[in-house]
C-alpha cells in the first residue's frame, strides 16, 4: 500500500485464487482472471473511499447509523 | 388490455368477466412470450382457478380490492407451488412451500398471479442469462427490456399484464420500467417486506411494483407496505396516506446537476426539462441542488452489493461454474474485498444521507434522470449516449444506486420517445417514507401528459429477425 492509500501493486491471481478456496470458493483459472480484473478496476474507487476525511468527531462507524436514517 | 389495473377493476364492475380476462391474459402471454421471451412458468392451474373465485365474489357483490386483476412476478419470488428458478441451473425446481409475502398480499386482495418471468440470473447476472435466455423490449425486439426484471418489465409494457412484481439491488425496477415506458417504484428499504424473495444484498435490495401509471402504483404499494414479522428490515411504518388534488403547490422539486447528468443522451435530458416544466405549470416550485459524493455512489454501492452477494451465494460455491459467467465476474469482486473497505462503504452511506438531508431541507423531492440512454442494443447491451457507445454497467445504474445505497425511494416515470422510437424516463427521489409525495407528483404529471399510455404496436412485437436463446417453458 502507497502513501497515498492506494495499492500500489497489481494482485497476484495465485494470491486471490488462495483466498477464495481458503473462504471455500471454488473458482477456475478463468474465473480467478476475471475476479483480478473487477477487483483491479474498482481499486481506484475503494481508495479514495480509504482516504475519505472523518465524518463528525470520527465516522458513524456502526453500519446502524445508515440503517437509522431510514426510521426517523 | 391496453389500461392499467384501475381501468380493469372500472371493467369488471360494468360486468366484465374475471375468467375471461385472466384468459386472455395467459394466452397474450404465450405471444408474447414466444416474440420476446418473458416467461419462466405460465400459471394456468391456479389463476384459472382464482378466476372462478373472483367471478363469483363479483357476481355477488363481495370483490377484494384486486379481484380478478391478473399479475407478473419475477422469477426471484416465490409463488406456492411453483419452482422459483432465480433463471439459474443451480435450483432444485422444487415448488415453493408458500408464496412470498408480496405476493400472498396481493392474493389475499384478489390478485392473480399469472406467471414466473425471465430474470438475469439471480437478479445480477449479465443480460445474456444461459439457462432461459436474454428478453426483448416490446418497443424494439433488437433491444433488451432490461435488468433484471426483464420479463415482468416486458410482460406489463406489451399488455399481457396491468402490473407485476420485480426486485431493486441496483435498479432492477426502475431500469427496465424506464426502458419499456412503465412506471415503476423502489420503495423506501424495509418498507415492503422480502420474505419469500431470493435474496443479494439486504443493505440494497427491495421488492417493488412495475406498472403501467403513477395511480397504479399508488395502490399496490399501499397493499404492499408494512412489517410481516420475518424480515427484519421491514419495522413500523409511517401512516401511508396518498396525496389528493390536481395540482402540486407547495411542493419543491430539486433539479439535481453534476454527476447525474453529465454522461446522459439528450432525449433523456429533454424529458427532465419536460417534467420540470409540467411540474411547474402544475404550481411546484424548481430549485437546483447538488450531491457532491454523486460520482462515488456507483462504485461504492456496488462494492456493498458485490460483499453481500458473494456472502449469500456462498451456498453454491462448489457451483460457480455454472453460473452466467458475468454474474461470477460481478460477485467474486465481493471475496477479495478487505472487511475493513466494506465498513468504509457502509459508512459512507451515512455521509451520502447527510448529502440528501441537505437537499432535501430545502425541496421535497428530487428529480433526476432514471438511466442516461434508452434500451440497451443486443446482444451486447450497450447503450448510446448522445451517439457514444458505451458498456452497459459503465452506464444502466448511474442514477438508480442512489437509491438503494441510502434506501431512499426512487420512482421511475415515462416522460416520453427518444429518436429511436424507445421511451425515455425520468427518476422522482423523495425522503425515507415519502413516497406519497413521488407519486403525487407523477400523477399529476400523467394527468396532464399521455407517455405512460403509449402501446408498442403488435406490428413490432413480430418483427423478431432472430431467435432468443434459452429453454422454452412447457
Amino acid at each position: 500500500m502507497s502513501a497515498d492509500g492506494r495499492c500500489s501493486e497489481r494482485v497476484a491471481p495465485a494470491d486471490l485464487g488462495a483466498l477464495a478456496e481458503r473462504l471455500g470458493y471454488h473458482l477456475d483459472d478463468a474465473q480467478i482472471a476475471e475476479m483480478r480484473a473487477a477487483v483491479e478496476a474498482a481499486e481506484p474507487a475503494a481508495a479514495r473511499l480509504r482516504t475519505d476525511p472523518l465524518l463528525d468527531a470520527g465516522w458513524p462507524v456502526d453500519p446502524a447509523h445508515g440503517d437509522a436514517w431510514l426510521r426517523r | 388490455m391496453n389500461g392499467d389495473t384501475h381501468d380493469l377493476l372500472e371493467a369488471y364492475r360494468a360486468g366484465a368477466d374475471p375468467r375471461e380476462t385472466v384468459a386472455g391474459s395467459l394466452a397474450r402471454l404465450r405471444d408474447v412470450h414466444e416474440a420476446l421471451n418473458t416467461t419462466i412458468a405460465f400459471l394456468d392451474d391456479r389463476a384459472l382457478a382464482a378466476a372462478e373465485e373472483s367471478a363469483r365474489r363479483w357476481a355477488s357483490g363481495t370483490p377484494r380490492v384486486l379481484e380478478g386483476v391478473p399479475f407478473a412476478v419475477k422469477d426471484v419470488i416465490d409463488v406456492a407451488g411453483v419452482p422459483t428458478t432465480g433463471g439459474s441451473w443451480v435450483c432444485d425446481d422444487a415448488p415453493a412451500a408458500r408464496s412470498a409475502e408480496v405476493v400472498r398480499r396481493l392474493e389475499a386482495a384478489g390478485a392473480i398471479a399469472v406467471s414466473k418471468d425471465t430474470t438475469t440470473e439471480f437478479a445480477v447476472g449479465g443480460p445474456n442469462p444461459p439457462r432461459f435466455g436474454t428478453t426483448r423490449n416490446p418497443w424494439d425486439p433488437q433491444r433488451w427490456a432490461g435488468g433484471s426484471s426483464m420479463g415482468t418489465a416486458a410482460a406489463v409494457a406489451a399488455r399481457a399484464v396491468p402490473f407485476g412484481l420485480g426486485t431493486d439491488v441496483g435498479g432492477s425496477v426502475r431500469l427496465p420500467s424506464a426502458w419499456c415506458g412503465l412506471t415503476g417504484l423502489k420503495p423506501t428499504s424495509g418498507a415492503i417486506p422480502r420474505t419469500g424473495v431470493i435474496p443479494l444484498s439486504w443493505t440494497a435490495e427491495t421488492v417493488g411494483p412495475l406498472c403501467r401509471s403513477a395511480r397504479d402504483v399508488e395502490l399496490l404499494f399501499g397493499l404492499l407496505r408494512g412489517p410481516d414479522g420475518v424480515d427484519p428490515r421491514a419495522t413500523a411504518l409511517p401512516p401511508f396516506i396518498p396525496a389528493t388534488g390536481d395540482d402540486l403547490r407547495g411542493v419543491r422539486v430539486a433539479v439535481v446537476g453534476g454527476y447525474l447528468t453529465e454522461m446522459c443522451d439528450g432525449a433523456v435530458r429533454s424529458g427532465i426539462d419536460e417534467m420540470a416544466g409540467v411540474l411547474a405549470d402544475a404550481g411546484a416550485e424548481i430549485v437546483d441542488a447538488d450531491i457532491p459524493s454523486a460520482s462515488e455512489v456507483l462504485a461504492i454501492g456496488y462494492r456493498i452489493v458485490w460483499v453481500e452477494a458473494a456472502s449469500v451465494h456462498r451456498v453454491n460455491a462448489a457451483r460457480w461454474s455454472e453460473y452466467d459467467p458475468v454474474l461470477v465476474s460481478r460477485i467474486s469482486q465481493g471475496i477479495a474485498t478487505p472487511a475493513v473497505d466494506y465498513l468504509l462503504a457502509q459508512q459512507f452511506r451515512v455521509r451520502l444521507q447527510r448529502e440528501l438531508d441537505e437537499v432535501f431541507a430545502h425541496a421535497d423531492l428530487v428529480l433526476v434522470p432514471t438511466c442516461p440512454s434508452t434500451a440497451p442494443r443486443l446482444p451486447e447491451a450497450t447503450v448510446v449516449v448522445d451517439g457514444e457507445e458505451f458498456p452497459l454497467y459503465a452506464a444502466q445504474s448511474r442514477s438508480t444506486m442512489l437509491g438503494n445505497l441510502t434506501g431512499a425511494p426512487g420512482l421511475a416515470v415515462p416522460t416520453g420517445f427518444a429518436p429511436d422510437g424507445l421511451p425515455v424516463s425520468a427518476q422522482l427521489m423523495a425522503p425515507p417514507h415519502q413516497e406519497a409525495t413521488a407519486l403525487r407528483a407523477a400523477r399529476v404529471f400523467q394527468e396532464r401528459t399521455a407517455h405512460h399510455l403509449a402501446v408498442p404496436s403488435g406490428a413490432e412485437l413480430s418483427d423478431v429477425s432472430s431467435g432468443v436463446r434459452g429453454t422454452t417453458p412447457d
